[in-house]
């Protein structure tokens, strides 16, 4: 399943506008806020349909499913096809590992309302979690979708870059970043950046983890609440280090005219073949090196090709583009 | 004083939804602190015991309050509901710790969305207490600091 799917869903006073465009959305957010609700409107029209009053438009051909407690979800995952499901919180499996590896490979998008920390079997991205917020218009509402964290731009002035991961992003940072100021040392995973920032955080002055923001999603909560507490710790999540090495003008002149493999990935990125965008990217950026640049990207050993001037240039401007923080909320 | 369990514990109820529908008083919506959390989780106020009015749905009865209001009703007014507190938002947790001031409650919690930014301060100074190893937490950033460390984990409870 690909593309970006609109969903209205529209009952008597409210109305709800989704808009989705990678394989897993989590929304979270204050109480209040119509997540059951929305929930609750969806599994009504899917049972009753036109009787349930309920108008639902999808700018796509996808269908929906809610799932509940009860669905056979072993059955159900495996035979999916262009699909976009709906969970809420109490739904039990959901926080089961065998659950949370069977979505990988399944035909859908699924939008996921849970607080939980436990997804450490599902990676989803940092630009995939959500909170709704309504807007009142007279006896009608509208609410809609807006992301919990954003991107800000920051300064390259750290004296500790904390890579999550330990091959080649590790070498590129090292090569790009290490000076007589700045260490870098590798983290060895997602889940253990928050143990690597512990161990730091109180023999430096500025530190900065560079994550891969396509699949952080479960740990970014924690992260930057570590962070706001350390007051001296940023975090870098572009979606993935291949991500920041397709923006290379060395590798960006083999993508399509617009590059619309990094700007409109969910038009190129198939959910059932990729469970994140960096899978994409990375499959992406071992194509195009293989086929114009004579060797094969390994995210185990970065090739020497990449090791130079102007890429350390670009890599650390990109570094610097995406920064991680708390959506301000309109008042 | 509020008890938290840190990690997931599948004995903890998770839907608050059905759980409140099916057990909930009406007498309760007389209770001021009730209509406060309507107030303050919902944005609606209580007119009678079985009328609600929201700004976003119109009239509603209590069954169509949101999960983090219901979990902190029944809170409140229960003695043995026990909850993971995914299911409260941030604008539940000065409530939250109100009803900790109050009374003795307890919970799991399971994910890293509060903050309890309030602990220590103001009308808050009661400790909350960690389950898994008996710590008080006096502060928001030894709430944090603790939840940090032991949220994310799936453990055997202590007997």
């Amino acid at each position: 399943m690909k593309g970006r799917h609109e969903l209205s869903i529209t009952s008597r006073r409210a109305e709800y506008r989704l808009e989705l465009e990678r394989k897993i959305s989590v929304i979270k957010g204050n109480s209040g806020t119509g997540k059951s609700s929305l929930i609750r409107l969806i599994s009504d029209y899917l049972e009753l349909g036109k009787d349930s009053g309920i108008r639902v438009h999808i700018s796509s051909s996808a269908g929906m499913l809610v799932l509940t407690n009860s669905s056979d979800w072993e059955s159900i995952l495996p035979s999916l096809s262009n699909t976009i499901l709906f969970l809420d919180e109490y739904v039990r499996y959901l926080y089961t590992e065998a659950f949370q590896r069977e979505l990988w490979t399944a035909d859908c998008y699924a939008v996921i309302v849970s607080r939980s920390g436990q997804f450490s079997a599902l990676p989803f991205a940092v630009a995939g979690i959500y909170e709704l917020v309504t807007q009142k218009s007279g006896e009608s509402t509208a609410t809609e979708m807006y992301r919990l964290y954003e991107e800000k731009h920051g300064r390259n002035d750290f004296d500790l870059f904390v890579t999550e991961d330990s091959n080649s992003g590790y070498e590129m940072a090292r090569y790009a970043l290490w000076s007589e100021t700045t260490e870098v040392v590798p983290a060895g995973g997602n889940a253990s950046v928050h143990d690597a920032l512990l161990k730091s955080s109180g023999e430096h002055n500025k530190i900065c983890a560079d994550v891969d923001g396509a699949a952080f999603g479960p740990y970014i909560e924690p992260a930057l609440k570590y962070a706001e507490i350390s007051g001296n710790i940023m975090i870098s999540a572009p979606e993935s280090f291949e991500f920041v090495l397709l923006h290379l003008d060395v590798v960006r002149k083999y993508l399509s005219e617009d590059a619309g493999e990094l700007t409109r990935t969910y038009d190129f990125c198939d959910s059932s073949q990729y469970i994140t965008w960096e899978r994409y990217y990375e499959s992406l950026l071992k194509q195009i090196t293989t086929e114009h640049l004579g060797f094969t990207y390994s995210k185990s050993k970065l090739n020497s090709y990449f090791l130079n001037g102007k890429c350390a240039e670009a890599f650390r401007e990109q570094i610097c583009r995406y920064f991680v923080c708390r959506r301000e909320r309109d008042q | 004083m509020l008890s938290i369990f840190f990690g997931y514990d599948e004995n903890a109820i998770l839907n608050v939804d059905t759980f409140f529908n099916n057990t909930y008083e009406d007498a309760w919506f007389e209770d001021p602190f009730v209509r406060q959390v309507v107030r303050e989780v919902d944005d609606s106020e209580v007119r009678d015991r079985q009328l609600i009015v929201s700004p976003v749905l119109g009239q509603i009865p209590p069954e169509r309050l949101s999960g983090g209001a219901k979990a902190l009703i029944l809170l409140r007014e229960t003695e043995d509901f026990y909850t993971d507190l995914i299911v409260c938002g941030g604008n539940c947790e000065n409530l939250l710790l109100d009803i900790g001031e109050e009374k003795d409650v307890r919970c799991s919690l399971s994910g890293y969305d509060l903050s309890l930014n309030s602990l220590g301060t103001g009308s808050h100074r009661t400790p909350v207490r960690c389950e898994n190893d008996g710590s008080l937490l006096y502060t928001h950033r030894e709430f944090v600091m603790k939840m940090l460390e032991m949220a994310g984990g799936s453990y055997e409870r202590q007997a």
